[in-house]
């Protein structure tokens, strides 16, 4: 329960997917504990290079849309378990590709430049 | 395989897996370390100042084409070539030469999966606009959805005049 409440603080100010420790939390103690807990349940992906870069998987994606979910529940607005397609797209990632873009035959292009 | 900085910067995580190139924390570097203040374009025909992000331009455009400054223009390239070109040329281009983009005829650059090309170069040209923050203009003879353009402007004929309509605001510009 303890790690629960620690992951739903987490994940509920998190605004992006692809982070650092730095965006867990300034005091690296705290910020090990979170990432521990993120991996043990399978919520990231840890790529370690000149600095640790974490990525959530769908796995933790989701977990952080329930987690939003439950504040717009409890503050009395209608929301849907579903995943929704972000509006127009209009604020382009430049992290992830959108979920239409996933099987994408032109993709094939970058496997050419292995 | 070697990737630049600006083409880290374009390129997402997930084109980068495909790529098999595994140091994210160069590519994540890359994305924050490149910032650069606005640099808009005149559409001139219409004195309008277009953002910097993606744009549409539908219908006969080419009574439009009027720009301040002068856009780099894509050169006429088809299929995987145009692909390559956005994803790895483009980004060096830019870093070397920032300026705005232009892509004519887009819907044309296919010559299968069009509608996937499309909405695959809509998604590149955004990335390419939000990294070097200008203003990417796609035009089309053909009306077309870019998924991720944030402007469309669409030129026909009213009563033998020549319009431009800016689809999001409605507003109506006469050319002549």
């Amino acid at each position: 329960m303890e790690e629960a409440v620690t992951l739903f603080r987490f994940l509920l100010k998190l605004d992006k997917r692809v982070f650092s420790m730095r965006d867990i939390s300034t005091n690296s103690k705290y910020s090990k504990r979170v990432l521990g807990l993120l991996e043990k349940y399978g919520l990231v992906d840890v790529h370690k290079g000149s600095m640790y870069v974490i990525v959530l998987t769908s796995r933790g994606e989701k977990a952080r849309k329930i987690a939003q979910h439950f504040v717009s529940f409890l503050e009395g607005k209608e929301v849907s378990l579903e995943d929704t397609r972000a509006g127009k797209g209009r604020e382009v990632s430049l992290e992830d590709l959108p979920d239409y873009l996933k099987n994408n035959p032109w993709l094939s292009v970058l496997k050419e430049r292995k | 395989m070697r990737l630049k900085f600006p083409q880290l910067a374009v390129l997402t995580y997930d084109e980068l897996k495909l790529m098999d190139f595994r140091d994210l924390s160069k590519a994540t570097l890359a994305k924050r370390k490149l910032k650069y203040s606005p640099l808009c374009m005149r559409l001139n025909r219409i004195d309008y100042l277009l953002p910097p992000s993606l744009i549409l331009i539908s219908g006969e455009y080419e009574e439009l084409l009027d720009f301040t400054p002068t856009p780099h223009e894509v050169p006429s390239l088809v299929d995987s070539k145009l692909v390559k070109y956005l994803l790895f040329d483009l980004p060096l281009i830019l870093y070397h030469d920032r300026a705005p983009i232009l892509l004519r005829d887009l819907s044309e650059r296919f010559t299968r999966d069009i509608d996937k090309g499309v909405a695959y170069v809509s998604n590149i040209l955004a990335r390419i606009a939000k990294v070097f923050n200008t203003t990417v203009v796609v035009c089309d003879k053909e009306i077309i959805e870019l998924h991720d353009s944030t402007l469309t402007i669409l030129v026909g004929k009213i009563n033998g005049k020549t319009v431009a309509q800016i689809a999001e605001t409605n507003e109506i510009f006469y050319l002549n």
